[in-house]
């Protein structure tokens, strides 16, 4: 479609033609979310298959009468997909209100007059003006006489500005940075590139953590576990006539073993991490995200955005044929003078501010050109400030200026030439003048953000690869890229090189290759499919559209606040204020993330695997199930629940170990629930045959009151699962055994409050009829009390003898299962 | 995570103090357990109570129970005469009745706990019908030291023996004195089994 002549750049289109096409439908007036939607956000947290699990046998234990047993599985799963939801939430209206902050306005010429109005409003045909700093708001051709300069990197991903005259396209979703000129809107609403590139955005993405994927399996597992479980209650429903309360109490039992509890835990986790991180400008839109982060070993950036803050600054000056004072004098009055301010003259005015003199004659800088000039109204010469190859070839450089600019060049350094010449500039007709005289050189460097340097060295310290992919030339960014300490034998390579290579050579490359420049969306989105698919765990930062396949495809979306909309809208982590520096923040609070749910990990894996082994071994020994359904509640809820509740209050960030979660965990798991079992079995016993021995004399087995046998087994299971606890966080080197030496009290105090708090319990009715428990005496409190430290103590033993490490053959410490 | 061993070793008194408390702990438990066990046994109401919930006797001047014990799904309960015979600690009846499943027949013998020192000078091998079954009812006279271990008194023995539903009943009378056999036939006439499963 080309300009309708008919309407004229001055008067634009009338009222009634405006009116008209909106009757039509023909305007912008699309409603495209700024983050995901409120429908998104439940169904991804409350549809899946754990929920759906849980949520089966909270219904079944209701259906069978045991509501109180229903309702404390359905507190313990909604609570965390609740508090999941209501994080999503409250990060998707933040995303919302900084979407309207950032929102655009535009100026639009209608009855010969401009005004400003929402972009909503546009219509087919209208004429807009656009200025220097103007976000363009819809496709159109330019008309008129008007000339411009593009920023399309948040499209392109190239950060080189791009001119435009009459008939050229613009297109929405990029920004004028200098010129003026005015657009006629010939693709308005979804027709849009902004809009289609963002709806295709808007595609369900949900990466899960290595944590997290072996967290599903186990879960997955002890489910299978139950199930088996559950045949084998089924069956014996059948050959032992048990009632059917029995059954449920047996079935509700083996419901427990599924570490329901361990998915709240990392929900608190990952919500604690979220509102750390706001302190810390981070909004998480996945919950995951900052555990994730802790993942990586692959750290991709996008040079434009994320690198640089998009600005330059004046670096340093070198006086040709005047002094520094007349140099730094002539650079002011330039720059402070142009009408055409871009952000090299910016960058030299806040060095050298001083007030404009008047102009005669300008020519304006252009990409195309590269140079602009001057002259001022009290001054018969004129000046050229532009790119010394291109004014270079008017005038003689002495080799001394030519190594300070190559220095510089080599440095990732833009450098600009004045010169001056006495012939008279001419506005219509921008030629180089054979004359022209060399006056000094100017050195630019892109500012890079605020911690950079710092932040790049951390992750590099921390063993994180960084790869820099944009769309600029691979010279330029890997210039930035030294400049921002990413060392001086970083290899680049080029889009058009890595479109020549095989896949196999494209993924050797993807890995080698420090640098990838002019690369396209395309490629970038290969590229880190390419380090994926080779077991790395890639993060990508970006900020434009054309981030947008490549942040979808890694384990770790990242984008600034400055960035798209769409790209915020698909990232997992916004950075707000393009705090860039805030990064290793997160990825301590990952780690600290993720060593909190190791640590409650192996706690709820010494309970499901103790409970597990009890079940068969009371099945072996004796007819009954060891616990009643609350009873196995309660040893979760203070054994396991409360710790798991804190633990990540109190976590630290510290190096991750490189296994795989469960042999992770092997080490504290495996001797101390295989202890712990052994010990409570025979405390069971030993109280079981107390109650046997307790039987009215005419009394047959069948008549055995189980609660004293089950309540004492509670109680070591409590006390033994509290123990473990100072032996997870040792607080002094008397506690170190199967792990390092923590040095924090709170832990330690938690289990002691945490007894306290169970003993008071027991002695309270209400709570002790709730949990079906009995009062045990104290000399049945002093003997399990005794068992516990003296359990304690032998499993101390067994660590540091590393008794099993020895049994088994392994070194259960370092061992991998890979 | 550190190599623990390396730094913190188990001392050979650690190993001691860890052992001796693991023994205090298991002895504790076990001889809380042996003293329950015996107490129990002992517990004369417990014995007699026990013997009653299997077999309704009568003893001329009264009884008491002297052992009881209800394990493993058997029961064996030994109860006397209040009386015992003039100028000795022996009662001149005690009773030891007996109801155990097949599978604790070898562990819960009711023989074992009758009196080792009767011998037997004669015995018969009459028809009788116990617990509503027939069953052979062995009659034994003789002599039996007495708990002074140096007199001897005239004693009798009678044995009955059956099965009941999955269980094995048994008593044995045992009576002193010149009237042995007379007593023991009143006990007999007045035993009535108490059968509450098949």
């Amino acid at each position: 479609m080309s300009y309708d002549s008919n309407f004229s750049v001055n008067s634009g289109l009338t009222s009634q033609e405006v009116a008209e096409r909106r009757a039509a439908g023909q305007d912008n007036n699309t409603h495209l979310q700024s983050s995901r939607s409120y429908r998104q956000i439940l169904s991804e947290n409350l549809f899946t298959f754990v929920n759906g699990v849980f949520f089966l046998i909270s219904l079944v234990m209701i259906r069978l009468g045991r509501i109180s047993d229903g309702v404390l599985v359905v507190i313990v799963i909604f609570g965390g997909v609740l508090v999941n939801i209501y994080q999503e939430i409250w990060a998707k209206q933040k995303l919302d209100r900084i979407a309207l902050l950032n929102r655009p306005t535009a100026t639009v010429v209608r009855d010969g007059q401009e005004i400003n109005i929402d972009p909503n409003l546009i219509v087919l045909d209208d004429i807009l003006t656009v200025r220097a700093g103007d976000q363009i708001v819809v496709d159109g051709e330019i008309v008129g006489q008007g000339k411009i300069e593009v920023d399309e990197s948040l499209l392109t991903g190239e950060s080189d500005l791009i001119p435009k005259k009459a008939g050229d396209q613009i297109y929405s979703g990029t920004f004028c940075v200098s010129g003026l000129a005015h657009y006629q809107a010939q693709k308005v609403g979804i027709e849009t590139v902004a809009y289609r590139l963002m709806a295709s955005a808007r595609t369900f993405r949900r990466v899960l953590t290595s944590l997290q994927k072996e967290i599903n399996l186990l879960i997955r597992i002890f489910i299978l576990l139950a199930c088996f479980l559950w045949i084998l209650v089924a069956i014996s429903f059948l050959s032992l006539n048990l009632s059917l309360n029995d059954v449920v109490q047996k079935a509700a039992v083996v419901a427990g073993l599924v570490p329901a509890g361990l998915l709240l835990a990392i929900t608190l986790s990952y919500g604690l991490g979220a509102v750390r991180m706001l302190g810390q400008d981070v909004l998480i839109q996945q919950a995951n995200a900052v555990e994730s982060l802790s993942d990586i070993n692959i750290l991709c950036l996008d040079k434009t955005g994320t690198l640089t803050a998009n600005t330059i600054k004046l670096n340093s000056i070198y006086p040709l044929t005047i002094s520094q004072e007349q140099l730094i004098g002539l650079l002011a009055d330039y720059n402070a003078s142009t009408k055409t301010p871009n952000k090299t003259s910016e960058a030299i005015q806040m060095a050298y501010p001083t007030s404009p003199r008047q102009l005669s004659q300008e020519i304006a800088f252009t990409s195309a050109r590269k140079w602009s000039a001057l002259s001022f109204a009290d001054d018969s010469a004129s000046y050229y400030l532009g790119a010394p190859e291109i004014l270079g070839k008017s005038l003689n450089l002495e080799p001394k200026a030519i190594n300070w600019i190559n220095d510089s060049t080599q440095e990732g350094l833009r450098v600009l030439l004045m010169s001056r010449s006495n012939q008279t500039l001419l506005e219509n007709s921008p030629q180089l003048p054979l004359d022209l005289e060399p006056l000094g050189l100017v050195c630019f460097s892109d500012q890079l953000r605020p911690q950079v340097k710092e932040t790049l060295t951390g992750f590099t310290q921390a063993g994180i690869v960084i790869k820099v992919i944009s769309g600029d030339n691979p010279t330029t960014v890997a210039a930035i890229a030294k400049q921002a300490g990413l060392g001086s034998d970083i290899q680049a390579i080029s889009g058009p090189q890595l479109a020549e290579l095989e896949d196999s050579q494209f993924d050797q490359a993807a890995q080698n290759y420090t640098i990838f420049g002019r690369i396209t969306p395309e490629q970038k989105a290969k590229l880190v499919k390419s380090l994926r698919s080779n077991g790395n765990h890639v993060a990508m930062i970006g900020d434009g559209v054309n981030d947008i396949p490549s942040l979808k495809q890694a384990d770790l979306a990242i984008s600034m606040e400055s960035g798209s909309k769409a790209t915020r809208s698909v990232a997992d982590i916004v950075l707000l204020k393009d705090s860039f520096g805030s990064l290793p923040h997160t990825f301590l609070e990952g780690q600290r993330i993720r060593n909190a749910i190791l640590d409650v990990m192996k706690l709820f894996l010494v309970r499901i695997v103790c409970i597990t082994l009890l079940i068969f071994a009371t099945g072996l020994v004796t007819e009954g199930f060891p616990l009643q359904n609350k009873q196995s509640a309660v040893v979760t809820l203070i054994g396991i629940g409360f710790p798991t509740m804190l633990i990540p209050l109190w976590a630290k960030p510290g190096a991750r170990s490189n296994r795989s979660l469960i042999p992770a965990t092997l080490n504290f798991v495996l001797p101390s629930s295989i202890t712990l079992t052994l010990v409570s079995l025979l405390v069971y016993l030993t109280f079981l045959v107390v109650a046997i021995l307790d039987l009215p004399a005419t009394a047959s087995l069948a008549n055995i009151d189980h609660s004293i046998p089950r309540s004492a087994l509670v109680c070591i299971l409590i006390v033994g699962e509290l123990l473990l606890i100072p032996f997870l966080k040792p607080p002094t080197t008397a506690w170190v055994a199967g792990e390092t030496l923590d040095g924090d009290w709170r832990y330690s105090i938690m289990s002691a409050v945490l007894l306290v708090i169970y003993f008071l319990g027991v002695s309270i009715g209400p709570f002790r009829h709730f949990f079906e428990l009995s009062p045990l005496s104290p000399m049945s409190y002093l003997f399990i009390g005794l068992v516990g430290l003296e359990w304690a103590l032998i499993l101390r033993a067994i660590w540091r003898s590393r008794f099993f490490d020895k049994f088994l053959g392994v070194d259960l410490t370092t061992s991998s299962w890979h | 995570m550190n190599n623990s061993s390396t730094r913190y070793s188990v001392t050979i008194w650690e190993t001691i103090g860890i052992s001796l408390g693991a023994l205090g702990l298991s002895l504790a438990a076990a001889s809380h357990l042996a003293m329950k066990y015996l107490n129990n046994n002992l517990d004369p109401i417990r014995a007699e109570t026990i013997a009653r919930s299997l077999i309704d006797y009568k003893i001329p001047g009264g009884s008491k129970g002297i052992y009881g014990i209800n394990i493993g799904g058997g029961q064996i309960a030994i109860v006397s005469s209040l009386n015992n015979l003039p100028n000795t600690d022996n009662p001149e009846v005690k009773i030891i009745i007996s109801k155990i499943p097949p599978t604790q027949a070898e562990n819960l013998n009711p023989n074992s706990f009758s009196d080792s020192q009767f011998q037997a000078i004669s015995q018969k091998t009459l028809n009788y019908e116990f617990c509503g079954k027939p069953t052979d009812l062995l009659i034994e006279q003789g002599q039996q030291t007495l708990s002074d271990g140096v007199h001897k008194s005239q004693a009798a023995q009678y044995t009955l023996k059956t099965t009941v539903g999955s269980y094995q009943r048994e008593v044995i009378i045992n009576t002193l004195g010149q009237d042995s056999q007379q007593k023991a036939e009143f006990i007999l006439k007045n035993l009535k089994c108490i059968v509450t499963e098949y």
